[in-house]
């Protein structure tokens, strides 16, 4: 299948998007069994490296971060062998724990070094799993839209796809339902 | 923009300005109830992702029935081969043959096979385009070590502070086999004193383990047990090479 029909479809809207995400993912799937035999990772974390990063690749595109300089194949399978590079480091972390970096929240690479650091050493594994929790706990509702934010998805969509006025109200709503998870977690710190 | 939620979600939205950004960074490092504020929002983004992942996987891999797709694995039902049991022999005597080849490894050889294993590819993230560390890495990763040098000098020079800068710098005087220079990297990032994790000491011996001249060998040994001593980065590594002395 040519790159541009898949980018064109995940561009597209809700419907078109979800069938060609999986289109992508299908596509490229043999990159796992490439995990297991050229990383040596168990299928487990193959398949978690090449998932994540069929997942970075689509909010690359819709992004506008995938500038057609490679081919698809190609920008999918290094970011895949990075996810894979952390993983192996990661496990590696575990017996050694002599170089810092395992896999690390995407946003943490927007901060310059110095503060990276800083920021880094409040983030952990634990935290995220408590509000993986409490995300359950928030409402379907609150959910629903933190999962779409975080899919790629502008306010405008949201206010869109969940029959909110306009954007403003889908940010404010958003920005409460964040709220709330602080709230839970902060009386949980 | 008095919710801080707020204002972090314009930092990582790219919507503000140099010296905003500039103001956003310095609050971080100098207000921990902000840099605080800034953790948990981007451990917030990660926890939602990591859902929206785990989502995702469960869509990818219905068919159109509901069923789970079924995996190349899963695909091939092997029958045991008449050859299996001598390809079992045959690994089995391998596999002895190399655990006593590595029993009997040398720290050198412990620190070769490091190198090896950590050095050649190092992680990097898809948006090369706003980070120039990132970029730099892309080198390494393409062994284009001369332009590597260049971007991690440049961004070293920018922000003296900068460890990772300091250590890949290190790095590719290390995997060209410029060791003194690498050793004046790893020196200097040993004496780092505001990083989270800091491997100076250990990188120090790994290169004087591959310098390996007398004194080195010497050196190394000495930095190992300090770093053992003091439990810094690399200290679990230290013990098995030093019992290999």
């Amino acid at each position: 299948m040519h790159d541009a029909i898949i980018i064109n479809g995940l561009t597209s809207d809700y419907q078109q998007r979800a069938r060609f995400e999986k289109k992508l993912y299908l596509l490229y799937q043999y990159f796992i069994q490439e995990g297991c035999r050229k990383y040596r990772l168990t299928y487990e974390d193959s398949f978690s490296a090449y998932s994540d990063a069929v997942l970075s690749a689509i909010h690359n595109i819709l992004n506008g971060r995938f500038d057609n300089t490679f081919s698809l194949k190609t920008y999918l399978f290094q970011i895949f062998h990075n996810k894979c590079v952390d993983i192996i480091r990661k496990i590696s972390n575990n017996k050694q724990r002599v170089n810092q970096s395992a896999i690390t929240p995407e946003l943490l690479g927007h901060l310059p070094e110095t503060t990276k650091n800083i920021i880094e050493k409040l983030i952990d594994q634990e935290r995220i799993s408590v509000i993986m929790k409490y995300l359950e706990s928030i409402g379907e509702k609150c959910k629903e839209i933190l999962m779409l934010f975080e899919d790629g998805y502008s306010d405008r969509d949201i206010a869109d796809k969940l029959a909110y006025n306009n954007a403003a109200v889908a940010k404010t709503t958003r920005l409460r339902c964040r709220e709330k998870i602080k709230n839970l977690f902060t009386s949980h710190e | 923009m008095s919710d801080p939620q707020e204002y972090i979600e314009a930092y990582f939205s790219k919507e503000l300005d140099d010296i905003e950004k500039a103001h956003f960074e310095e609050r971080c490092s100098n207000d921990p109830v902000f840099a605080k504020e800034v953790a948990f929002y981007i451990t917030s983004r990660e926890a939602v992702r990591q859902m929206l992942l785990e989502q995702k996987q469960k869509e990818w891999q219905e068919n159109e029935h509901g069923g789970k797709v079924r995996t190349i694995t899963s695909l091939k039902r092997r029958t045991p081969a008449r050859w299996l049991p001598y390809a079992a022999a045959a690994c089995i005597i391998f596999a002895a043959g190399l655990f006593l080849m590595n029993s009997s490894g040398t720290p050198q050889k412990l620190a070769n096979q490091y190198v090896k294993e950590n050095f050649n590819v190092l992680s990097q993230t898809m948006d090369a385009s706003e980070d120039s560390l990132q970029q730099g890495i892309a080198a390494y990763n393409n062994k284009d070590y001369d332009r590597a040098l260049q971007i991690f000098q440049k961004i070293g020079q920018s922000d003296p502070g900068h460890g990772n800068a300091k250590k890949f710098i290190g790095y590719v005087y290390l995997v060209t086999k410029d060791y003194d220079k690498a050793l004046q990297q790893f020196d200097e990032l040993a004496r780092m004193k505001d990083l989270y994790k800091n491997p100076g000491l250990f990188l120090k011996a790994i290169t004087l383990l591959q310098k390996n001249g007398q004194q080195d060998k010497m050196q190394a040994k000495r930095l190992l047990e300090r770093i053992i001593s003091e439990n810094a980065e690399g200290s679990k590594e230290a013990s098995i090479w030093l019992e290999k002395w």
